[in-house]
């Protein structure tokens, strides 16, 4: 089990989910996934590290000018509110997500990337395929409180079995695959804010979005092979 | 018809009439008097509502507004855009409240009181702005037409009709194949001049959901509390059997699905 994750640590923790068959009968070695999603602060590093706070990439990511998000828009740059340093990054689109997993990868010494579908349900459902990510009873005001209107800190719920949190409800997640009949569209995973019925949250459940959509109930997590080879 | 919206209104004229069935889910048959009022002759597009997300965003939120497929209005990093070929399709994956919002955005640019006051979640349909048809409106005017549920797009849908549908056209995400709207006005009108009355999408109307009673009713708008409001008309979701005039569901204000859209009224 991991501890409370430090909201301010600026690169990702991953939890390592053992090697085993996929859903869809693939066989895994293992990967890392990041304990929660890449936070705001996270980003926010890249962003500067990257050049790109100052002229932000719209192929990339869109912040809105409003404050609750984390990144504002503010005169054709990008700002940090620091108080909101631990909501997970969103306005970060599918290429976006991929942007950053490459500007990752050599500063955690593995290739980095998103997880597809599958790997995501595994580590979020382990061999056993629960129906969300904490078993199979869906409580509402842990995996999304109806009282919410947009994200909320990293960290919010219990690690699973792998020790990995927030995989059900805050925010949709980015997988690296494309739709199979939605050109331009990529999977997203986990349900958001934004949903309400129990079945969009099943770890069996996949929707598609735009892959240039930037909004604030899509964000990502990185998956992290092994140092010595692919991984995937 | 004015260059921001691509709909026209049909008038109704004040009358009495019986609205209801035996069903129960649509009973007691009763009796309403209406005022006089007008009622948009096909959906909302896409189209239409992409030029009030563009022009006022900041009058909705993303819990109003749904971008995740299947959607024809997409958000990108420089804000709402429509996809490739969505225009004319209706707008979908809009709660009762962005409706709502895009009435009173209707209304300010024709220079009508807006009805709605979307933060406080209040309405006053005293003032002569555009507001969703209350659901003896929607009734009444679907009577007027009598349009055929047959020729309708529901689950039963002709093949001619299934044609339209986004997945056959690539639009929208819908998958191909898969059950979709058409786009508005593409279905001919009924004998009122409404297009798409039933089928096509579930219509969000302006009342809460409440029990119906049997004594007759002027201008009724629906119960006094709840968060449950009426949608009309089936969609492309429903069997044609199940679509009818008095058909009433309801609907969580705040749902998002690619089966409800809406139409506007006003007084007249």
């Amino acid at each position: 089990m991991s501890a409370i994750p430090d909201t301010r640590r600026e690169l990702p923790e991953f939890a390592e989910i053992p090697p085993g068959t996929l859903p869809e009968g693939a066989d895994s070695p293992g990967f890392g996934l990041a304990v929660v999603p890449t936070t705001v602060f996270q980003y926010w590093l890249y962003l500067v590290d990257s050049g790109l706070r100052d002229a932000p990439d719209p192929r990339l990511h869109g912040f809105p000018a409003e404050p609750g998000t984390g990144l504002r828009a503010v005169g054709g740059g990008v700002v940090l509110d620091e108080d909101l340093g631990a909501l997970p990054a969103t306005g970060v689109t599918w290429h976006g997500a991929l942007a950053y997993c490459a500007w990752l990868s050599p500063q955690v010494g593995r290739p980095c990337g998103l997880p597809t579908a599958a790997e995501w349900r595994y580590a979020a459902g382990g061999s056993l395929g629960s129906r969300w990510a904490l078993g199979d009873v869906f409580d509402r005001q842990v995996y999304a409180p109806p009282s919410a209107t947009g994200p909320r800190p990293v960290g919010a719920t219990p690690p699973n079995a792998y020790g990995v949190r927030d995989l059900t409800g805050n925010v949709f997640e980015w997988c690296a695959d494309r739709d199979a009949t939605a050109v331009g569209s990529r999977v997203i995973k986990g349900g958001a804010y934004t949903v309400r019925n129990p079945e969009s949250f099943e770890n069996t459940t996949a929707f598609t979005a735009d892959e240039l959509s930037a909004v604030p109930y899509i964000g990502f997590r990185v998956l992290a092979g092994d140092a010595g080879r692919r991984g995937r | 018809m004015a260059e921001h919206r691509k709909f026209a209104l049909v008038p109704f004229g004040e009358r009495t009439l019986t609205v209801g069935s035996s069903d129960p889910s649509a009973g007691p048959a009763h009796e309403v008097t209406l005022d006089a009022f007008a009622l948009a002759d096909r959906c909302v597009s896409a189209g239409d509502f992409h030029a009030f997300l563009r022009e006022a965003p900041q009058d909705v939120d993303h819990t109003m507004v749904d971008c995740i497929d299947p959607a024809f209005v997409v958000h990108r990093a420089d804000g709402f855009a429509l996809r490739p070929g969505c225009a004319d399709f209706p707008m979908i994956q809009i709660s009762f409240w962005a409706a709502a919002a895009y009435c009173n955005w209707l209304s300010r640019t024709e220079g009508r009181e807006a009805v709605y006051d979307v933060t406080a979640r209040t309405a006053d349909l005293d003032l002569d702005g555009y507001r969703l048809p209350t659901e003896a409106e929607w009734e009444a005017a679907c009577r007027a037409g009598a349009p055929d549920p047959a020729a309708c797009n529901s689950a039963d849908a002709s093949p001619a009709c299934r044609a339209l549908r986004a997945g056959e056209l690539g639009t929208g995400a819908f998958p191909p194949g898969s059950p979709g709207p058409v786009p508005v006005g593409s279905l001919p009108a009924d004998g009122a001049g409404l297009h798409e009355m039933l089928g096509n999408l579930r219509e969000w109307c302006h009342d809460r959901y409440g029990p119906y009673r049997s004594a007759p009713q002027r201008n009724p708008r629906g119960a006094q509390r709840g968060a449950f409001r009426v949608v009309r008309g089936g969609s492309f979701i429903d069997p044609a059997a199940e679509l009818g005039p008095s058909s009433r569901l309801a609907a969580f204000e705040d749902t998002k699905c690619e089966v409800y859209g809406f139409r506007v009224a006003m007084p007249r």
